[in-house]
Order: structure tokens, then sequence, then C-alpha cells
């Protein structure tokens, strides 16, 4: 229960708790840092030349892993000059970027040394959380290259386009800052914090991320599942097939072992659990079914409750199930269940179905 | 200068419009004298079974289209068409077209019934003599029609893929001459940048060259009919790829077209070159590990051409000639332990667990613009399925279906289609806001612009690690340093996101090389190929896969395939046996 509530405080989002006028804080709980202990596990570079940052692990103080940071104290340049940022940022359990701090007294400055506002800290935040950010793919002299805005007087759209980019992934006025700050939060810090993380936390925190709300916790904590955890955390599994992102549920159905397949009742809870399933996964679990040499009737007979749910490309398949597992005459009761669904009104792959019946009778 | 076969395509575009026999008159859509505003679409002729026509007006019904057909027996005809409800629903059918005969307009609306099939017009009494048949679109919304039946019997055409090719068959070789024989020192299929590229640098160095593309101008996924611009750099190949590629103009601009009347002219002037347009190839003769023949369709008149050669480059994307020739390649994701292709940044959407059939997907590009006065546009409630409440003005790269459901070659009618409700629902979305009665729909491409599909394997299959790591070779022949971009589909992060839109995720390698190895099979011994189809993994793609990349790839080959004939060779032999002359020839073609 504990680490159920130390997780969730870690997945809090966008907290922004009561703190001292000039310190700033974004992602963590103004709290985080009371009691607790840390521990060097690593080091990792920035986007600057030969920049190098301790990343340390918080516990509380009876050793329970609450996130990981690190102090940054880095040159962020321009082609006219340079400056310090200074700040701790934090990741989570499973290195995704989760805050920052910056100290009273040594508040961010915009290019013209105008202290972020508290609309800047708030953008900037959410600027680091985006992993995706097209930051990614900029380098420095990117931002910087003369002849990109020369192109832009001859491509209006073109380098408006690039401009509204940049614009969009930087805080105003804070380009170089937000540029060098995005590269530490979701640069190389993850890879050194993943591999840590997988090798030295606890058995039963892994039990706890599976547990929690996150997705990326879902993830990490499966990723490390052996062939037995599964069946072990079997309702967890479930309970992530009916309600996480469609990345877990794929991963999920992709990586659940042989022999959990070929437990009929597991096929058939697998197949209730098809109306809360994305295109994908029903896909996955229809692809499993059918490497399955006799599927269980009862997983068979859940899917056809929901056939209108189905593309036609997994319509086919399920047609192409049922016809292997009942080479001869198909049981009355999918029968009256196919029917049933090939007279719904507006149903658009109605002709397939009679056609797939006319076959069988 | 090219020798393109325009005589015998025009004789038998009169002589193909109908194709008879005592059981009936066949009449294939795309062959038709005036199209009128409809459209011949032939990507999907491996799925379907033909080039068809489709009116894509936007939303505006186009102009009708006609030709006329030689009825030797007097009688009452039975009529079907081979048409398709594109978007079947709750809803009508969004694609709707009327068919006339001579006077007659038959009531019965058709492009009505899901999945492709024959659907009955209705019955006629006609006179020996000439006949005009009419489509007349009826909605705007890309209605299709395949073929007509006429028939004095009341048999239905069949519906069966295996059987309706038999009857097409049977019908065509009552009324076509056997395929002409065409014979070259290197056939190139695709006209996509590879194989511009490939076709030029060997007509450049003496070889006979025949160019064979599917659409009426080349450049691919830059021609002015897809839009899109061309990335990567030109490594050893800049003299030649600067006639082919384009600026760096939006993707979707109506740009395109300058920079494909550049390439069209560099490549109708290019001695030795023969391009053939409008021809689609659709299978390959082997002998042994050989190909020894390419077959193609014109994609209007139906006439055939056997084309021969002793070296053949696939261009086609995806990977045909392979594939058809028996080829080995590679589909899907593979696991990253496959090739240890991981990366922590990304984990598993940039490289899975377990290898999957997910790939990149494909574009259709579109924009929209101010029109003078207020421009209706109608409801699209079949669209509204896939767009939901997403608005847009325009679609651009990230505009991209992707599927574990829908594959890229397989299922590539229905993903243009998905694309089309998602283009469609969505400006009707954006013109519900205020202050867009003006916006008006300027351009929707209806061809579909892939990414990656099949990928043929090759001596050497191009992976992350050789980006990664930088890896020289000494067949670097293609060299690059555009960073590594690997898309997957927004919504597996977040299902609330439309499924139509994708994220890209970026590797930045520095400057990395692809060997000469990775651009021939490794098991039908005459056959390169360039282009999204080399011999690469899923993330190998990533960073190769833009048009002045493959460009270089196309060129690389077009040049070893010289070689090959001045030694009398196969391609591996050449990085085998001559790699040094290779080099030599490609350094002073500069």
């Amino acid at each position: 229960m504990k680490y159920r509530l130390l997780i969730g405080l870690l997945v809090l989002p966008f907290t922004l708790v009561a703190q001292s006028p000039e310190e700033h804080l974004q992602g963590v709980p103004g709290n985080f840092l009371q009691s607790v202990q840390l521990k060097s596990i690593g080091t990792f570079s920035g986007p600057v030349k030969e920049s190098s940052f301790q990343i340390q692990l918080l516990s509380t103080l009876d050793g329970h892993p609450l996130a990981y940071k690190a102090s940054i104290q880095s040159p962020v340049c321009s082609d006219t000059l340079c400056q310090i940022v200074s700040c701790d940022l934090f990741w989570d359990l499973a290195g995704y970027y989760q805050g920052f701090r910056v100290e009273a007294g040594k508040a961010l400055t915009k290019f013209d040394h105008w202290p972020f506002s508290e609309a800047d800290y708030e953008k900037l935040h959410r600027l680091l959380q985006d992993e995706f950010s097209l930051l990614k793919q900029k380098n420095l002299n990117d931002l910087i290259d003369h002849e990109q805005k020369r192109k832009s007087q001859k491509y209006d759209a073109v380098t408006g386009a690039t401009a509204l980019e940049i614009q969009n992934s930087v805080v105003p006025g804070a380009l170089f800052s937000s540029y060098t700050l995005w590269h530490l939060a979701n640069g190389e810090a993850k890879s050194v914090i993943v591999k840590y993380s997988e090798s030295h936390l606890p058995p039963e925190l892994f039990h706890q991320m599976l547990q929690s709300e996150d997705p990326h916790y879902q993830l990490f904590a499966l990723k490390q599942f052996e062939t037995e955890d599964y069946s072990k955390n079997w309702p967890f599994c479930l309970k992530l097939l009916a309600g996480s992102t469609p990345l877990i549920k794929q991963y999920l159905l992709k990586s659940l072992p042989a022999e959990l397949w070929q437990d009929e009742n597991r096929q058939q809870q697998l197949a209730s659990l098809l109306p809360a399933l994305d295109s994908g996964s029903k896909t996955l679990l229809l692809i499993h079914l059918q490497d399955l040499q006799k599927p269980a009737k009862a997983a068979l007979e859940e899917i056809a409750w929901h056939l209108d749910l189905l593309s036609r490309n997994q319509l086919i398949t399920y047609l192409g199930l049922l016809k292997t597992r009942f080479p001869r005459k198909l049981p009355a009761s999918l029968v009256e269940q196919l029917e049933r669904q090939s007279r719904k009104t507006n149903y658009r792959y109605g002709n397939l179905i009679e056609t797939f019946i006319r076959s069988k009778s | 200068m090219k020798t393109t076969s325009l005589f015998p395509v025009t004789l038998y575009l009169f002589l193909l419009t109908a194709c008879s026999s005592p059981q009936g008159i066949l009449v294939e859509a795309e062959s038709f004298s005036e199209k009128g505003g409809w459209v011949v679409d032939p990507q999907f002729v491996e799925q379907m079974g033909s080039p068809y026509l489709m009116a894509h007006g936007m939303g505006i019904p186009v102009e009708d289209a006609r030709t006329s057909i030689e009825v030797e027996e007097s009688g009452r005809y039975h009529l079907w068409v081979r048409s398709m409800n594109w978007a079947p629903g709750p809803w009508e059918a969004p694609g709707q077209f009327l068919m006339k005969i001579n006077d007659q307009l038959f009531n019965h609306s058709l492009g009505t019934q899901t999945g492709w099939g024959w659907e009955k017009v209705g019955e006629i009494d006609l006179d020996a003599g000439r006949q005009e048949l009419v489509l007349q679109d009826q909605t705007g919304f890309n209605a299709r029609c395949d073929a007509i039946w006429m028939s004095l019997s009341t048999k239905n055409p069949p519906d069966d893929p295996l059987e309706l090719e038999l009857f097409r068959n049977n019908l065509k070789q009552s009324s076509l001459s056997v395929a002409s024989d065409q014979n070259f020192d290197l056939v190139v299929v695709g006209g996509g940048i590879a194989g511009c590229a490939a076709a030029m640098a060997a007509a450049e160095q003496g070889l006979q060259v025949a160019l064979i593309h599917d659409r009426p101008v080349l450049g691919g996924n830059a021609s002015s009919e897809i839009r899109v611009h061309t990335l990567g750099i030109y490594g050893k190949f800049e003299r030649i790829l600067k006639k082919l590629d384009t600026e760096h103009y939006p993707n979707g601009s109506p740009e395109a077209f300058s920079d494909e009347e550049k390439r069209q002219r560099n490549m109708e002037g290019q001695a030795n070159l023969h391009l053939f347009l409008n021809w689609r190839a659709f299978d390959t003769e082997t002998k042994g590990n050989r190909i020894t023949a390419v077959n193609a369709r014109h994609t209007e008149s139906g006439e055939e051409i056997r084309f021969t050669a002793p070296l053949f480059v696939d261009c086609t994307g995806d990977g045909w000639i392979g594939y058809w020739s028996g080829a080995a390649y590679f589909y899907g994701r593979e696991s990253a332990d496959t090739y240890q292709e991981g990366w922590d940044q990304y984990g598993e959407i940039w490289s899975p667990e377990s290898a999957d059939q997910a790939v990149m997907g494909a574009s259709v590009l579109w924009r929209s613009c101010q029109n003078d006065s207020a421009y209706q546009f109608p409801e699209v409630p079949w669209a509204l399925e896939v767009a939901k409440n997403y608005a847009a003005d325009k679609g651009t790269w990230n505009w991209e279906f992707i599927s574990l459901d829908y594959h890229q070659i397989d299922d590539a009618e229905a993903i243009r289609d998905h694309l089309l409700m998602a283009i469609f629902g969505s400006f009707y979305n954006q013109k519900l806001k205020p202050g867009k009665e003006n916006l008006k729909l300027e351009w929707v491409s209806y061809l579909l612009g892939k990414r990656e599909s099949r990928r043929l394997e090759g001596d050497y299959i191009y992976t992350f690690n050789d980006a990664r790591e930088n890896r020289p070779f000494p067949d670097s022949v293609v060299v690059e340093i555009r960073e590594i971009d690997v898309h997957y589909p927004q919504n597996l992060l977040d299902e609330s996101k439309p499924d139509f839109l994708s994220e890209a995720m970026y590797f930045k390698a520095g400057r990395y090389y692809i060997p000469y190895r990775s651009l021939y099979s490794k098991d039908i011994e005459n056959l390169f190929m360039a282009g999204r189809c080399f011999s690469c993994s899923h993330i190998g793609l990533g960073g190769p896969r833009v048009m002045r990349t493959t460009g270089q790839m196309g060129a690389a080959v077009g040049i070893a395939a010289s070689l090959c004939k001045k030694h009398q060779v196969n391609p591996r032999a050449i990085a085998e046996e001559y790699l040094s002359e290779y080099w030599e020839l490609i350094l002073s073609q500069q």
C-alpha cells in the first residue's frame, strides 16, 4: 500500500504546489525533496560538448525508491553569448521526465535576460514532457541557420511551417534554454535510468507499477515479466487489456506465453474483452486464436456477440477460424448468432456472413 | 530518344473498347475513349483485378465518361457493372453513378454494393451496330467502375476473383493478338525517382533501357499526382539527381508541376532511354534463378508487351518483380533482437520485443484554398465515422494510416479509402467553423504515397546499426546524413487520437552508408532493386527511404548494370570482382 501511494505521488500530473516566491517547481510535489536520501547511480551527457551530469536515485529514508534527479549546471549558448542554466531535473522510475525545480535566486532567463514568468515555467514543463518534440531532430546549429532564414522569404509556407514548429516547441525568447533542457530531460538520461531500475529496483515495486494507472510504469513492469508472471498476475493482465493504452494491450497480447493461450478459460476471458480492444489488439487476438490448433468454442461464441466491432479483414479471419474449428457443421448456437448479426439493419458485412453460412449448410 | 509504342496503343484503344464473345461483350471502363472527369486508377490491380475508372470530384460530380462499342448481334441485352460501395454503412453510398446506353438512362444507382462485385443495371434491346455507353457520376465522391458486361444471357458474370480472371482472359484472348516482344539491355520497372535515376544512369552509359511506369507522369511520390518533396543528399550522383528531384516546397504544393516538367523533359531527352508510361507490369517469367521477361499491360488499352533483357531493376516500391520471381523478401517489423536494433529512447514503439506486421503507413496529401465566393460542401456522414470531430484544412506527411489490421499491399485500396474518408470528414468539420464559408477543397490526391511495404533481401541487409555506428563499406555507393525517421500511429499511445495521424521518431546518426550489396537480390541473380524495396530492416529503412537517397540507389544500380553488360556478369560479380572499376565509373560520371 505504501508503494501504491508513492507511485500515486509520482504520477500527479502538472502538480504545482505551494513554494517559496522565488523557487519554481513543476511536475513534482513541493514536499518531494523532504526526508529523502540520494544515491548516485551514473552519469549522462547533455547536448553541449563535454557536459556531464550525475543522476541520483531519490528514496525515502527507509529505502523506498521514489524518482531520479540530476542537478544541472549547463552552459546554454547562442551564436553571440552563453549563460548558465541551473535547475534540478526529475524522472520517474521508468526514466520518463517528470518535472523540474529552479532554486530561489537562480531563475531561468530568456535571451534578453528577462526572467521566466510563471506561464513560461508551465510551458517549459509541457514542452519537456513531449518526448516526441521536434527538438529531437534539431541540432543547435539548425536553430540559427541563416540560410534557412533566407529560404523563408522565398518559400513562405516552408519556413513559416518550420518557424511555427520551433515556436511550438520552445518557450518564447528562450530557444536555447528550451533546446538544452529538452535534450537533457529526454536524452541519454533515460537509458541510464532504465538500466539501473531494471537491475536494482525491488520486484515488489514492479508489481506496484503494474497496478498503477501510468502506461509508462505498466509497460516497464511488463517488460520485467518472466513467463510465470503472466499467470501470477492474470487479473492485472486482464485489467490492462480492458483499460490501458493500445500500446500496452498489443504488447501484452504479443507477450502472453503460448501455454496461457492453450487454456480454454483464458481464451474465453480474452475474447470477452473484445469490445474494449483497439483495432490492432483485436487483430492480434484473432491471430493468436488462429495459431491454436483448436480454439475454444466458448471464445468463438464470445466473439460472435461482437461481430459488428470487427473490420472486414478481422471478420474474414474470424470466419476462417470457424471454418477450421468446425470443418463439417457449425454448432447451432453459432449459426444463430451469425444469422442474427447478418440480419442487423445496415450491418455492412452481412453478405460475407451469409455467404459463409451458405457454404457451411 | 524514347520510342514509346504510341501507334499500337491508339489502335487498341479503338479495338479493345469491347471484348466480344458469343457469351457477351465485356467493356473495360478504363478503356473508355472519352473519360470526361473520370480518372484511371491502376493502383490495385493485383487485389481487385483491373485498372478502373473513378469519379474523383472532391464532392462535385465529374463530367460523363463515354465510349462507343460495336454490337454484332441484335437482341435483349442484360447489363451488369462491376463496381463497389467503398464506404459501406448506415448511409447512402458515397460514390454513386448511373449508366446510359444511347438515349436510355438506367435509373438504378450503381456503386452501392459492399465490396467489388457485379451490380445488375437492367436490360435493353439493342440492334446490331454502334452503341454509345455513358457513365454519369451522381455524387462526386469517388464512384468507381471497373467493367461493364452486356450479355444476351441472364447468367451473372463471376464474382470469385479467380473465376473472374479466367473469364476476362478468355474474352481477351478472343479479341487480342499475342503480346509483342521487346528486347532491351536493361528493364527498369517503376518510374519513381529511384527508377528514373536507374534508367537515366544506365542509358547514359549506353545501355538500351526500358522504363515501365503505370502512370502518365514520372516521379512516383515526387510527381504532381502525389506531391511529396524530395529529401536527402545527392551523394555521388548530384548531376543526375538534380535532373529529377524537387525543390523543398511544402508537401502537396502545386510547385510539384514545375519539377515534374523538368524531370519529364530530362527523361524524354535522354538517349537510349525508352519510356513506357501507363504500362503496368503484371508478371515475370523466370528460368532457374534468372528473370527472362517482365510482362506489362497498358493501363487503358489492355495491350500487352513482353519485355526481355539480361538485367532487371525492381523500383516498384512494393517489390513486385522480386515477389513474382520468387525472391526472398521481408515485410513487417523485426523484433529488437533480430538485428539488435533496440533503442531505449522509444523502446517498444521503435523496435518491438516480438516481431509483427506493423509498418509505416501510406499518406494521401491534400490542400484547400479560399474561394472568391461561398463554397458548398455536401454532407458526408460516411466520412465522419473515420474523421469523427477532427477538423483540418490540409493534410501533409503525418496524414498516414498505420494499422496492424491493414496490409500495405493487400489492403492498399482500403487504406486509400480510409484516408479519403478522413480527408472529406475533416474538411467538412472545418467548414462548420465560423468564417470558413469560402474554404474550398483545392486538391486531394487519389494515389497513395507509400512509405514501406515489401523489402527484397539482398546479399547485405542494411540495418539501424549500420547508421548508428556510421559503418563504412568498401562498396558504400549510397551515403546519407538525414536523420532516421520512423513513424507510429498517434492512437497507439492515446486511443482518443484520430487513427489517420502519425508521429515521427528521429535518430540523428550523422553520416551513414549503404552498400551496393543491398541493391541486388540474393537469390534472383539478374535482379537489382532500388527504392524502398531495397534490402534492409524496418528500422534500417527509416533513414534512406526518402527520394534523393533512393535516387542514389537507382543511379548506383544503373551504372552497375552497364558494367554487368560490359563483362557479361550478374550484379553480384560487380561487388566481388569489379568493385574498383565500378568506383572509377561512379566517380568519373559526376
